[in-house]
């Protein structure tokens, strides 16, 4: 009953979208469309499927300056997993999931008005940006409140619907919240955010931004009153120098029921998927989490980045597992755009993760990349990057390397339209291991139209 | 308790916000105030044709000044720098100016209030309003004045990979403090600008064996990074199949789950309760 009735409310939508008046000089179209179509191969053991395909139309439209201010928008895509045969095969998609392995997905599919400057209404399917962010099938509406002593001025938001799910329909999971949006004095913002979704979810953020050189940020959030993180970041950018830098500081707070809840708590909602859905199972455990990256430019040509992650897990003995650890990571990058060469840019980015553990084992990354691009006549431009990355986990399995090749190229004739065709070489040892496979070739084009 | 710990760890983390905003604040090294002149001279009779910064040589319409000799009046508009001599270093302008090949003298007739707002009403230089694009724009719409990139900027344009889309930039925007997504929606149409990349292109890590095992060592790092474009419900949506690796199904009970267990039980938990009825049947007290 309840997907019918989801269905109606999306095709009323689309119907009235494609029902109105065109000509009506304040109505403006606007929209995006990228059309893939994948075809890949490998060379695989007999019984095992050794070729597969993948179609994929994405459109988003909309449709704005209808009466009352109204815009109306859908987005969403229409997938399709050609010639899958083996539901374990080398080439699954998500959508092979689906019968025939085919499906339409409708991210959005709303309407949007404001029928006063104070007042903003929107009814649908749509993202909604709360405490967490959602994806709804609902309503929402905002509201500008007047000025009030000590706040320049505020909005109140309100919304409620039902959590969208593309891969499974098992729970009725309704959800609601309401916020405030606040600009207190020194241009202080302020937002505050509560939401209902099995639990309750509370947000509260500060910004303030110092002319065009700093931005600042603080937020916290507390589940069922308890806070359960905070972060604290800010990014400052120097014109003379050429330099961005951010740092950040994120601090999460450990849910001591934890294990009550997630093995004891037999209510209506299933742990196992609560845990996944809203706070995932890693981040329940306390640690800070400290970030800084730098940012430079060398001169219009060059430019070089470094970033700096490292996790603490507070009280390691009791909370040290698998999937919590203290870890570090390091990314740095340079690129250069046409050194010398019109139309020219070439990048590297090198990353490294490693994790030390309490009973000695360590467990790491590194990955690297490499990228190129060159602008041709005819309004083309080829492109070949190349990434690589070795998972060493001397703790669990052996290291396993992944490489990826990829050449593509790229024809733009305008603004409106690009054809994009890439050849892909994959290798990986998991692979390998579990299905014999050495290597997975790929082809793929996109044509995309903006209109 | 609950409120006296979150009050511990809040208090602290306001305060730290409290000192780096402080710190974070401009403090140019002069302390001239527009608002007190702002009734004695015009815009230009201080900027000139030249606009900008206007250096001391207009200040010495009235103000005796000798350079060569500096005294404690030089602090009627210089701040005291740290070897305790007289500051003169400008304050920083920020990242919004670094491509802009703003011109002047083709704004001639247009009135400074425009785009400098109330700047004529600032009390320090902080105070100073800068225009941003949106102010551009509200001109330069394409009809009453150009709109293209070119106009203003010296390198940017819609359809080239912008300067700060380095090699870095794919794990580091997100990490900017705030980033803003009308600048994004230039360049990447749609109702949320972000959704162009994130709900369209992979990320290069996302190899062919990503979907078996890597993706589980990323995540650990931080499942965040997951969200910018799956709806949480994605890995629901697998995760309540049993993985490949439990196939065939004798072999997986048999032998496998028990190696795979012993490297990682929690890899069990991300799915199976403890007290599951699929391990209870062997594992009476749970596994």
């Amino acid at each position: 009953m309840g997907g019918k009735r989801r269905l109606s409310v999306q095709g009323s939508i689309l119907l009235l979208l494609f029902a109105l008046p065109t000509a009506a000089a304040a109505v403006e179209w606007g929209g995006y469309s990228r059309t893939t179509l994948r075809g890949a191969w490998a060379d695989a053991p007999s019984g095992q499927d050794d070729r597969g395909a993948y179609f994929s139309e994405y459109l988003s439209a909309e449709v704005s300056g209808l009466p009352a201010d109204t815009s109306l928008y859908v987005s969403g895509a229409y997938q399709w997993d050609l010639g899958q045969e083996d539901a374990e095969s080398t080439f699954y998609t998500p959508v092979s999931r689906f019968s025939d392995g085919r499906h339409l997905f409708v991210y959005d599919a709303a309407l949007s008005a404001r029928p006063a400057p104070w007042a903003e209404l929107t009814a649908g399917r749509f993202d909604w940006k709360s405490a967490e962010d959602v994806h709804i099938d609902g309503a929402a509406v905002s509201l500008a409140a007047p000025a009030l002593p000590f706040v320049a001025g505020a909005t109140v938001r309100g919304f409620g619907g039902r959590v969208v799910r593309f891969y499974d329909d098992l729970e009725e999971s309704t959800v609601y919240g309401v916020g405030v949006d606040l600009r207190l004095p020194w241009d202080v913002l302020a937002t505050v955010d509560y939401l209902s979704y099995f639990q309750d979810l509370t947000r509260a953020t500060l910004r303030k931004s110092f002319g065009n050189a700093v931005a600042s940020k603080a937020s916290a959030e507390w589940v069922n009153s308890d806070l359960r993180e905070a972060l604290a970041s800010a990014t400052l950018w120097l014109d003379q120098t050429g330099t961005e830098v951010t740092g950040t500081f994120y601090k999460k707070v450990g849910n001591e029921d934890y294990d009550d809840f997630r093995y004891d708590y037999t209510d209506d909602a299933d742990p196992g998927r609560y845990q996944l859905e809203r706070l995932g199972i890693e981040r329940l455990a306390p640690f800070n989490q400290y970030h800084v990256g730098v940012h430079q430019a060398f001169g219009p040509h060059a430019t070089a980045s470094i970033g700096y992650t490292k996790r603490d897990l507070i009280d390691e003995e009791n909370h040290e597992s698998a999937s919590n650890t203290s870890f570090d990571v390091i990314q740095a990058g340079l690129s250069l755009a046409e050194p010398g060469f019109a139309g020219l840019f070439v990048s590297g980015q090198v990353s490294w993760w490693k994790e030390e553990r309490l009973d000695g084992h360590e467990a790491g990354s590194r990955s690297y990349s490499l990228s190129a691009e060159q602008r041709l006549p005819a309004d083309v431009t080829a492109s070949v990057s190349y990434y690589w990355k070795e998972d060493d986990l001397n703790n669990e399995f052996e290291s396993a390397v992944a490489r990826s090749l990829r050449v593509g190229l790229v024809y733009r004739p305008d603004p409106v339209w690009d054809l994009a065709v890439d050849y892909t070489h994959e290798t990986d040892d998991l692979l390998e291991e579990l299905y014999g496979v050495d290597a997975v070739q790929t082809v793929e084009s996109r044509l995309t139209v903006r209109f | 308790m609950t409120i006296r710990r979150s009050l511990l760890t809040t208090l602290p983390l306001a305060a730290l916000l409290a000192v780096g905003l402080v710190a974070c604040r401009e403090k140019p090294d002069l302390k001239f105030s527009h608002a007190l002149h702002a009734d004695e001279a015009e815009c230009s009779d201080c900027h000139g044709d030249e606009v900008g910064r206007t250096g001391m040589e207009p200040c010495k319409a009235c103000h005796e000044i000798d350079e060569a000799n500096p005294s404690e009046a030089c602090l009627t508009c210089h701040v005291r720098s740290k070897d305790g001599g007289y500051a003169a270093a400008p304050a920083p302008r920020g990242r919004s100016y670094a491509d802009v090949t703003f011109d002047h003298a083709p704004h001639d007739g247009v009135d400074c209030s425009r785009c400098h707002g109330d700047t004529a009403g600032a009390e320090d230089l902080a105070g100073i309003a800068f225009p941003t694009m949106a102010t551009c724009q509200a001109c330069h719409d394409g009809e009453d004045a150009p709109a293209s990139c070119d106009t203003c900027h010296a390198r940017l344009r819609r359809d080239e990979r912008p300067p700060s889309h380095d090699a870095a930039w794919d794990s580091r925007h997100g990490k900017l403090t705030d980033l803003d997504e009308t600048t994004c929606a230039y360049c990447h149409p749609g109702r949320s600008p972000c959704d162009t990349c994130h709900r369209q292109t992979k990320p290069d890590n996302h190899t062919i064996g990503w979907r078996d095992r890597r993706h589980g060592l990323e995540a650990r790092q931080d499942r965040d990074n997951c969200r910018a474009c799956h709806q949480a419900t994605f890995c629901s949506g697998c995760h309540q199949e049993p993985p490949r690796d439990h196939s065939p199904r004798a072999g997986w009970i048999a032998d496998g789950h028990r190696v795979r267990g012993a490297a990682s039980a929690d890899a069990c938990k991300v799915c199976h309760r403890r007290t599951d009825p699929s391990c209870t049947a062997c594992h009476p007290s749970g596994f």
